[in-house]
């Protein structure tokens, strides 16, 4: 079986060959990635760290972990929203855009939703990448313009007594949602309360989780 | 709304590292990239390819006068790649040495 170009053809056999060139932003990327490495800017086990955070380790089960924690331990809820930085260095998260971090919770007549007007500042560390959307322009503007609508479309629909609250992240300054605890998950350790958090509620786009 | 993967190119995830990594060191400036950043947006489709189009000309401009990340030396390095990778036959790690 051979999947390669027609080898009588030399055109097809240059490109076949060629096929594996990168694109031209990858190029760029992979340019200045091999010179600043080279020059001793940053070095390629912190790069490969960040590769492999990203990819393989966080999604958002960080931060998940860290809401089941607030909803099991008083005296970690309380450290949480007191000093919400110094709070995930206990977990081990630190350092990668969690330096300066706020933890807004949740509650009957509150719902908190986080955006960045600006561009895409985000807490990567607990959260892993930035879903899509929240990267658009059109969720960076309308969020802060009109957040009941936006939530509408991620299909929440707040009670009439119930307030939102914006948090527009910085570069200095990120956000984490504490959503509410979900009734029915009464008794069960943090691991499992974890696994019922999604991303969304950490960012405020969702806001009822399971299992009730 | 959609769901989507996060990265949906390998050279999105590299630049991003690339970026959180130099502003780690105080290569780059954390603020000063997201105000770049949100003025490149602007002239970007809304749409991911727009967003990291827009995120690597931020990352291209915030290194431009960091010494040895200047746009010459940068594009003769991306020149250096592209050779490397036209001579090497499949199956053969890339790299810059002849």
């Amino acid at each position: 079986m051979h999947d390669g170009p027609d080898p009588t053809d030399a055109a097809a056999v240059h490109r076949h060959l060629h096929s594996h060139l990168p694109s031209d932003p990858a190029l760029r990327v992979k340019a200045l990635e091999s010179l600043a490495v080279e020059k001793g800017l940053v070095a390629q086990e912190t790069l490969d760290a960040w590769i492999r955070l990203y990819d393989e380790e966080v999604g958002p089960k960080r931060g998940a972990h860290v809401v089941a924690r607030a909803w099991t331990e008083p005296a970690f809820h309380a450290r949480l929203l007191t000093d919400a930085a110094a709070a995930v260095r206990e977990m081990g998260c630190h350092g990668h855009a969690t330096g300066h971090l706020k933890a807004v919770e949740n509650t009957a007549t509150v719902h908190n939703l986080v955006v960045c007007t600006l561009c895409s500042c985000y807490p990567f560390a607990l959260l892993g990448m930035s879903p899509v959307w929240y990267r658009s322009n059109a969720y960076r503007a309308r969020a802060v313009r009109e957040p009941r609508a936006v939530l509408a479309e991620f299909g929440v629909t707040l009670p009439e007594d119930c307030g939102v609250r914006i948090w527009d992240s910085t570069a200095e300054l990120r956000y984490l949602v504490v959503p509410q605890r979900p009734a029915g998950t009464e008794g069960w350790d943090a691991d499992r309360l974890a696994a019922l958090v999604t991303r969304d509620s950490m960012i405020g786009t969702q806001r009822d989780l399971g299992p009730v | 709304m959609r769901p989507e993967r996060p990265m949906s190119e390998a050279w999105h995830l590299q630049a991003h590292a690339l970026a959180e990594a130099l502003k780690a060191e105080g290569r780059i400036d954390p603020g000063a990239f997201s105000s770049a950043l949100s003025t490149a947006l602007t002239q970007m489709p809304d749409d991911d390819a727009g967003y990291w189009t827009a995120y690597l000309a931020t990352l291209e401009r915030l290194t431009a006068p960091v010494p040895g990340l200047d746009p010459a030396t940068v594009a003769t390095r991306k020149a250096a790649w592209e050779d490397a990778y036209r001579r090497t036959p499949h199956g053969r790690p890339v790299t810059l040495e002849a």
